[in-house]
C-alpha cells in the first residue's frame, strides 16, 4: 500500500556515500585506461612506424596532462557527480551540459562494451590454447557486464577497491615484463637498433598516429565522476588524477620500449594483443600466463570503471531532468544510482553484441575528444567568471591559459588525424550529436527546472 | 570438451541470476520506499565541504 511506504521522515535528503580516498580515484582513472597499454596503442605503430608511436605517446600524453590539470582544478571546486557535465552546466549552459553529459555516457558505455568484447575474446583464445575451438564469446561478454553491474549496484567502495587491486596487479605485470627484457643491455633481448626504422610514411604518418595515441590514456578524466562519493574531493581528485596520469606516462613509455624492441613495426602495427605476444617471444610460460591474466584484469578494471562513470553521468542528467527523472534515484541501502546502473546494462551488451570493436572504440574516442574540446572553453570561461581568489579552489593549475590553448591545439590535430582514418565515422558522430541537441532543445528542455540548475554557493560571476 | 560447454552454461546462469537479483531488488525498493525520497538527492551531497566557499567568508 502506498501509505505504508517509507518516506523522508527526517527531511534529510538521500545521498551517495562519501567513502572513497585518493587511491580509489587513482584506481578509477588508471583502471579505465590501462587496458589501452595491453592492446590498441600499437595501432599507432601501424599508422606511422615505431617512432611515430613514441611521438604520439608523448604528444597525446601532453594533451591528457592538460586534461588532468584542468579537470583537477574545476572538479576540486565543482565537486559533484556528473563531472564535466556538472561543470558545463554551471559554467557554460544547459545545451553544452546536455551534450557533455551525452559524450560521457556514450564514451563510457561504448568503452565498457569494447572491454567486455575483449574479455570474451580472451576466453576464446584461452579455450583454443587448451584445445577447444570456436568457444561462444557471448556468455562471457554478458557475464562481464552483469557481474560488474551487480558490483556497482551494491556499492561504490567494493567496486573501486576491486579496481584498485586488479589495476595495481596489471600495472605490476608491465613492470615485471620491463625488467624481464633486460632493459639496460641492448642486443641481448631487445633489438631496438635493428628494429627501429625511420618514419615509413613521413610526418603525415605521425599525425595519423595521434588518433590511436589516445588509447594510451583515454578515460583518465573519468576520475571526476567520483567527486560526490570521495571524502575530500578538493584533495583526493587532484591527487588521484595527477598520480594516475604519472602512472600512465610511465606505463605507456615502458609499453612502447618493450614492444618495439621485440617486434618489427609491420607486425606490431596490427597485433591484437601485443604485450601478450611480447611475453610469448620471451619464451617463458610464466610470463605468458601473467600477461594473459593481466590483460583480462585490465579489461575488467576498465569495464568496471566505465559502468561506474556512465551510471553517474546518466544519474546526474536525470537528477536535473535532462533525462527522465526516474533514473535520478539512489538506492536507500547501497547508496548507488541503481536505476542508472541497471539501465546501462542492456545498452552496453547490445553494443558488445554488434562485435564491431573498432567502430565502438572510434565512437568512444570521438565522444571523449569532443569532451576535451569543451574543457578548453570551459576553463577559459571559468577563470574569467570566477577569477583566482573569488572562490575556494582545492587545486590551482599553473600557467593558465597555456594548458587550455595547448589542449585545444592538440584536439584539433587529433580531429584531423581521425578524419584521415575514420572520416565517415567522425561526420556521423557529429551528426548524431547535432540531432540529439535539436531533440533536447525542442522536446526535452521544457522539463528542466531552470531555477534549480545552479547549486554552487558561489558569488555572482564577474561581469554578470 | 565438456568443461567448456559447462562453463558456457555457468556463465549464462550466473549472468541471469545477477540480473534477476538486481531487477527484483529494484522492484522491491520501489514498492517499499517513496519515490520522492529515492529521488531527493542534491548535487554535491549533503555534507560536502568543498564547493567553493568565499575566501573572505567562512572558509573550509
Amino acid at each position: 500500500m502506498a501509505s505504508e511506504k517509507i518516506t523522508n521522515s527526517s527531511s534529510k535528503p538521500i545521498a551517495m556515500l562519501k567513502v572513497l580516498n585518493p587511491f580509489h580515484i587513482w584506481a578509477l582513472g588508471v583502471g579505465i585506461v590501462l587496458v589501452g597499454e595491453f592492446m590498441g596503442w600499437n595501432f599507432t605503430v601501424g599508422k606511422g612506424g615505431a617512432y611515430a608511436s613514441l611521438i604520439a605517446c608523448w604528444v597525446i600524453g601532453l594533451l591528457y596532462t592538460c586534461v588532468a590539470m584542468i579537470d583537477s582544478e574545476v572538479t576540486s571546486t565543482v565537486a559533484a557527480a556528473g563531472g564535466q557535465y556538472t561543470q558545463a552546466k554551471h559554467i557554460i549552459g544547459p545545451l553544452m551540459a546536455f551534450n557533455v553529459g551525452l559524450y560521457l555516457v556514450m564514451a563510457y558505455t561504448m568503452l565498457c562494451a569494447a572491454d567486455a568484447l575483449v574479455v570474451g575474446d580472451l576466453m576464446k583464445s584461452g579455450a583454443e590454447v587448451m584445445g577447444y575451438a570456436n568457444l561462444d564469446t557471448k556468455p562471457f561478454v554478458v557475464l562481464t557486464v552483469a557481474f560488474l553491474a551487480w558490483l556497482n549496484y551494491r556499492g561504490v567502495f567494493a567496486t573501486l577497491t576491486l579496481n584498485l587491486v586488479i589495476t595495481f596487479l596489471a600495472f605490476i605485470s608491465l613492470i615485471v615484463l620491463f625488467f624481464a627484457v633486460d632493459p639496460l643491455h641492448q642486443g641481448i633481448v631487445l633489438q631496438h637498433q635493428a628494429l627501429l626504422t625511420d618514419l615509413p610514411y613521413g610526418w603525415i604518418g605521425v599525425i595519423a598516429s595521434l588518433q590511436f595515441g589516445m588509447w594510451y590514456y583515454l578515460g583518465i578524466e573519468g576520475t571526476c565522476q567520483a567527486a560526490e562519493e570521495v571524502r575530500s574531493a578538493g584533495r583526493s581528485i587532484p591527487l588521484g588524477t595527477m598520480g594516475g596520469m604519472m602512472t600512465l606516462l610511465v606505463a605507456a613509455t615502458i609499453t612502447w620500449f618493450v614492444a618495439t624492441g621485440l617486434m618489427p613495426w609491420q607486425y606490431l602495427g596490427q597485433a591484437v594483443t601485443p604485450m601478450y605476444d611480447a611475453a610469448t617471444l620471451l619464451g617463458s610460460s610464466q610470463l605468458q600466463l601473467m600477461l594473459f591474466v593481466a590483460t583480462a584484469f585490465a579489461a575488467i578494471a576498465s569495464a568496471n570503471g566505465c559502468i561506474n562513470d556512465a551510471s553517474r553521468a546518466w544519474f546526474s542528467l536525470a537528477r536535473d531532468r535532462y533525462m527522465p527523472v526516474f533514473f535520478g534515484a539512489i538506492h536507500p541501502k547501497y547508496r548507488t544510482p541503481y536505476r542508472s546502473v541497471l539501465f546501462l546494462v542492456p545498452i552496453a551488451v547490445s553494443f558488445a553484441f554488434t562485435g564491431l570493436l573498432d567502430q565502438v572504440i572510434t565512437f568512444s574516442i570521438l565522444s571523449g575528444l569532443l569532451g576535451y574540446t569543451f574543457m578548453t572553453f570551459n576553463m577559459i570561461k571559468f577563470r574569467k567568471m570566477w577569477p583566482l581568489g573569488s572562490i575556494h579552489r582545492g587545486y590551482i593549475h599553473p600557467f593558465h591559459p597555456i594548458p587550455a590553448i595547448t589542449l585545444l591545439t592538440l584536439c584539433c590535430a587529433t580531429y584531423f588525424a581521425t578524419f584521415l582514418g575514420y572520416g565517415a565515422s567522425l561526420l556521423s558522430i557529429m551528426a548524431f550529436y547535432i540531432l540529439a541537441s535539436i531533440w533536447f532543445v525542442l522536446r526535452r528542455y521544457k522539463y528542466v527546472k531552470r531555477a534549480d540548475q545552479f547549486t554552487m554557493p558561489w558569488p555572482r560571476p564577474k561581469g554578470y | 570438451m565438456v568443461f567448456w560447454d559447462i562453463l558456457v552454461y555457468v556463465a549464462w546462469s550466473l549472468s541471469a541470476a545477477m540480473l534477476v537479483w538486481m531487477l527484483i531488488d529494484a522492484f522491491m525498493i520501489s514498492s517499499q520506499y517513496d519515490e520522492e525520497y529515492l529521488m531527493s538527492s542534491r548535487e554535491g551531497g549533503e555534507d560536502d565541504v568543498v564547493h567553493g566557499v568565499h575566501l573572505d567568508g567562512e572558509d573550509l
